[in-house]
């Protein structure tokens, strides 16, 4: 993956192309043939004015003629990207798939960029017309939450400081530098109850993985295995969903995820959640079966969710963290843990780390992806 | 139709949809009821919503996206039938619990906006 954050150096198509290299490098083949690219992206044609990115990115990297196409399903376009040569292996269609996800976004003003993520990810007829972001959507959700949990703002800048303290062993992370308790508490109002270090901050990056089938992957280097992957939407308008203190499509695609891989959520290692701001990583952690309903904020609290706890979660630094360039993210999550399954991590590797589980999403949880992984 | 403004009291009232087999609401009005499915939309009906409910959660956004005013100050409110979002006139504070109602935005830029001005002077 390339670095995320401010990449003034590089456009979106060289972003995809570093992060495609990068990838096929890795694996280490030369006669490798790749049988389709497919590109998760969320808004290229809004953020940069250029769609077709599958086809553009296979011709950069030299793999035509394979299949090419870009797919999007906003803030889950990576990890849908990657289903879908899961998918396409998985069913026999497919040998080998290359997984890019990209977006660049910092080149435009912020009001811009709120702008188009909200046109994006709320409901246009009932939520954007009315100035809705994702912002007040998530200060609403947070607040609501906290009520009835007994949760703190200090809760949620737990969230922020552990994730930007993960994002400094993280060479590929947006932010570089670890932030205080009080520097986050004290932090700028968003939309209160949400500051400025409970949001992800807006990213360029890119981020890969080659797919290739169990019979054709090359026995040289330690792989990793996609066990399962599950994939549930909800209501658009989070407060019109049949429960209200859960992230269904969380919880759905989870169960799948564990049923396909005949896995429980106590076998998981190490995982990636899609803490966009931070009271998700919380409402996901509990949603997952990682704690019980209620339960996150005091497993956060008591350290279960650091690096050397009993159930680390966005040892990468997470979206707050490592940045989040939308399409990129559900992507940029599998690579950090692979290289967590393959004992690359560096300093923030997570001892003896077996199985992993991700989870990206759409909006505030509407179309939910988790992915089970497993080391070799 | 979506709504139709009451011109003595600047009250505004909403139209959603109502499923009559399940009695589901949705607001806005959906061509499907989203419980029941595509078999029975043809059991999917206009239906007026309340001029009044209550805030269930708020907000105050610092930075409005481009084209809004800033700050704005959003609401989710639950009509009873279906909770619905919109913006409160005026940046002052509000509580959970408080009832407002739906009006219309004198300036045109929102679609409706609640305000609790006309719940002062009207009984609930």
């Amino acid at each position: 993956m390339t670095k995320f954050g401010k990449r003034e150096d590089k456009g979106l198509i060289e972003l995809a192309v570093e992060a495609g290299l990068g990838a096929l490098n890795d694996s280490g083949q030369k006669e490798l043939k790749v049988d389709a690219v497919y590109v998760g992206n969320a808004a290229s044609g809004q953020f940069c004015g250029m769609e077709n990115l599958g086809p553009i990115v296979a011709e950069q990297l030299g793999l035509l003629p394979c299949e090419a196409e870009k797919i999007e399903n906003t803030t889950a376009s990576g990890s849908c990207a990657l289903k879908e040569a899961y998918r396409a292996i998985a069913g026999g269609f497919l040998d080998c798939a290359l997984v890019v996800g990209v977006e660049k976004m910092t080149h435009l003003p912020t009001e811009d960029v709120t702008k188009i993520i909200a046109a994006a990810m709320t409901h246009p007829t009932g939520e954007t017309v009315h100035g809705v972001t994702m912002p007040s959507l998530a200060a609403m959700f947070s607040r609501k939450y906290m009520e009835k949990f007994d949760l703190s703002t200090r809760h949620l800048a737990l969230v922020a400081v552990k994730n930007h303290g993960n994002a400094t062993l993280n060479p590929y992370a947006h932010f570089q530098k670890k932030i205080t308790l009080e520097e986050a508490m004290s932090s700028r109002i968003v939309a209160d109850p949400i500051r400025v270090t409970d949001c992800a901050p807006i990213s360029d990056g890119a981020a890969a993985v080659l797919l290739q089938s169990e019979e054709t992957a090359p026995p040289t280097k330690p792989t990793v295995m996609i066990l399962g992957m599950g994939h549930s939407t909800d209501r658009q308008m989070f407060y019109q969903r049949a429960e209200e203190f859960e992230i269904t499509a969380v919880k759905e695609a989870g169960l799948k995820a564990f049923h396909d891989s005949g896995l429980a959520p106590s076998d998981i290692d190490v995982a990636e959640l899609h803490d966009a701001f931070t009271v998700l990583e919380i409402v996901e952690s509990e949603d997952l079966g990682f704690f019980p309903k209620g339960q996150g904020a005091r497993a956060l609290e008591d350290g279960l969710t650091q690096i050397t706890g009993e159930m680390p979660i966005n040892t990468s630094g997470g979206l707050k963290g490592r940045g989040h360039p939308l399409g990129a993210t559900g992507v940029a999550q599998i690579v950090e843990l692979v290289w967590q399954l393959r004992g690359q991590a560096g300093q923030r590797q997570v001892h003896g780390a077996r199985r992993a589980l991700a989870c990206n999403f759409a909006g505030l949880g509407n179309s939910v992806v988790a992915t089970v992984l497993q080391g070799s | 139709m979506t709504s139709v403004v009451q011109q003595e009291t600047g009250e505004k009232r909403l139209y959603g949809s109502r499923c009559s087999r399940c009695g589901y609401v949705s607001f806005p009005a959906m061509t499907v009821c989203p419980k029941c499915g595509p078999a029975y939309s043809k059991e999917v009906k206009p239906i007026e919503l309340p001029s009044v409910g209550t805030v269930i959660t708020w907000t105050k956004l610092q930075v409005a996206p481009k084209g809004f005013p800033s700050p704005l100050v959003h609401c989710i409110v639950d009509l009873g039938m279906v909770n619905i979002i919109g913006t409160v006139q005026g940046t002052s504070e509000i509580r959970s619990g408080e009832k407002m109602a739906i009006v219309k935005d004198p300036t045109g830029k929102f679609p409706f906006i609640f305000s609790r001005s006309l719940m002062e002077t009207k009984p609930t």
